[in-house]
């Protein structure tokens, strides 16, 4: 793979690694590192990735790194980080009431389960399909569907609170 | 009702809120992504480096590797072909030898037995000189090679003798297959057989009655039925590891049956006596035999 051609990846997908790390971890400094590593490896491995054909692979190869990460990880600290979002579009009248709401999601969505929420924020985040979602889990669509509806209803109750 | 009311509410509060809440929500990174790529990019120059060196080094390696565990397979396995155990059972001496597969193999006095240990699970194959009685552990096929015929069973109990130009087999149990060296022939025979290579090649089969499960020499009991009397004393001569010497012209046959447990002179004396010879002892380990003088 050449150079150019690498930038090419790196920059249709990225953002979309970085961000999936995130709502794995919770942890933007962490999912960053990780989303680095990805591209690294993909680079050092001479994979040649088509755009739009092999982005599985590269939601697979950031998925691993996580995974090894944590476990290294869980030996020396048991900290688990939260999401924490940053709100734009300056209404000051919205904001209070979406500030208190970006509190009780940002709790709430650190206790689901990481399979839901994964797909939860995929498709609120992103507006992917849940079609676009099994293509970069390497799920069904029927996969996408549950989890997103069993998210759905955690979140519910979460929020009623 | 009050419940599921409540459900609905918070579910359309949830449809109209988040997807709205969604789309003004952002991450918060430390980085950009264009300054990871400055970052990224630097280490690609340097990675492209270092590859091309290790596309060198690796390949080399497992080269090396492959080879050294090729010529370290081929070495144990060229080990265990041709590593040979070699079993001599010297004149006078009775020895009894287990092979790797628990088969028992009876070595009767003046026997070199020959096989191949470390390959014994690939192929059963021993070869012999002189005279064994075989315990054939169940199995593969299990060869006895010697130079006038190959003896082949599965698992039986067999006597085979192949001395100098005479060469015979009794079967015990089971079925044993002999094939001639001379002329490719091939007998089987049956329990309570015994076939005897003659001179041609050809084979010979007579029955025969063993009153014992072994072969008499293997409790030292020797039995001959018409034998010429010079291979009756090769076998005394066996097993006592003495020289016995005869007149050339000597064709009587010997029939008759004796323990080897007494002194030689008591066994020679007993063979001469039908015959009206006499023997002479000339040392420790040497008898001559001849007609009685007439002076």
């Amino acid at each position: 793979m050449t150079k150019e051609r690498f930038k090419i990846l790196f920059d249709a997908y990225f953002d979309d690694i970085r961000r999936y790390l995130y709502y794995r971890s919770g942890d933007a400094v962490l999912s960053t590192d990780l989303a680095q590593d990805t591209f690294l490896r993909i680079w050092e491995r001479k994979l040649d990735l088509k755009p739009g054909k092999d982005i599985a692979l590269l939601y697979k190869i950031a998925g691993d790194l996580f995974v090894s990460h944590i476990r290294r990880d869980r030996l020396s600290k048991g900290i688990k980080s939260t999401l924490h979002f940053e709100l734009s579009g300056e209404t000051p009248e919205d904001n209070l009431n979406y500030k208190e709401l970006k509190e009780r999601y940002e709790k709430a969505l650190m206790k689901l389960p990481e399979k839901q929420r994964i797909v939860f924020l995929m498709s609120r985040m992103e507006e992917l399909t849940y079609q676009e979602i099994a293509d970069r889990l390497s799920l069904s669509v029927k996969a996408v569907e549950k989890r997103m509806s069993v998210a759905l209803a955690h979140l519910r109750k979460e929020l009623a609170t | 009702m009050k419940k599921a009311q409540e459900h609905t509410e918070s579910n359309t509060d949830l449809k109209d809120l988040s997807p709205a809440f969604f789309s003004r929500t952002k991450i918060a990174w430390g980085t950009s992504k264009d300054e990871i790529w400055e970052e990224l990019s630097a280490h690609l120059e340097e990675d492209t480096s270092l590859n091309s060196k290790s596309r060198f080094i690796l390949p080399n390696r497992q080269w090396i590797a492959l080879a050294a565990s090729v010529a370290i397979l081929l070495a144990v396995g060229g080990f265990m072909r041709i590593y040979t155990e070699k079993t001599v059972c010297a004149a006078g001496e009775h020895r009894s030898i287990q092979l790797p597969d628990g088969s028992i193999v009876e070595l009767n006095a003046s026997t070199i037995i020959s096989y191949h240990p470390y390959w014994w699970r690939f192929s059963r194959r021993l070869d012999l000189e002189g005279e064994a009685f075989f315990n054939v552990k169940e199995g593969k096929q299990f060869h006895v090679v010697s130079t006038r015929a190959t003896t082949e069973v599965l698992g039986t109990t067999f006597n085979v003798y192949a001395r100098n130009n005479r060469y015979s087999v009794s079967c015990q149990s089971g079925q044993v297959r002999i094939t001639s060296s001379l002329t490719h022939e091939m007998i089987t025979l049956s329990p309570n057989e015994r076939a005897e290579l003659n001179q041609s090649g050809a084979f010979n089969i007579s029955g025969f009655e063993e009153v014992h499960s072994t072969p008499g020499w293997i409790n030292s009991h020797l039995m001959f039925a018409s034998e010429p009397l010079r291979l009756v004393f090769d076998e005394i001569e066996r097993q006592y590891g003495i020289i016995i010497e005869t007149p050339e012209d000597m064709h009587y046959l010997f029939s008759g049956n004796f323990s080897i447990d007494g002194s030689v002179e008591n066994v020679i004396s007993l063979i001469c006596r039908p015959f009206d010879l006499v023997y002479e002892q000339k040392s420790s380990t040497k008898y001559l035999i001849h007609p009685p003088q007439t002076d």
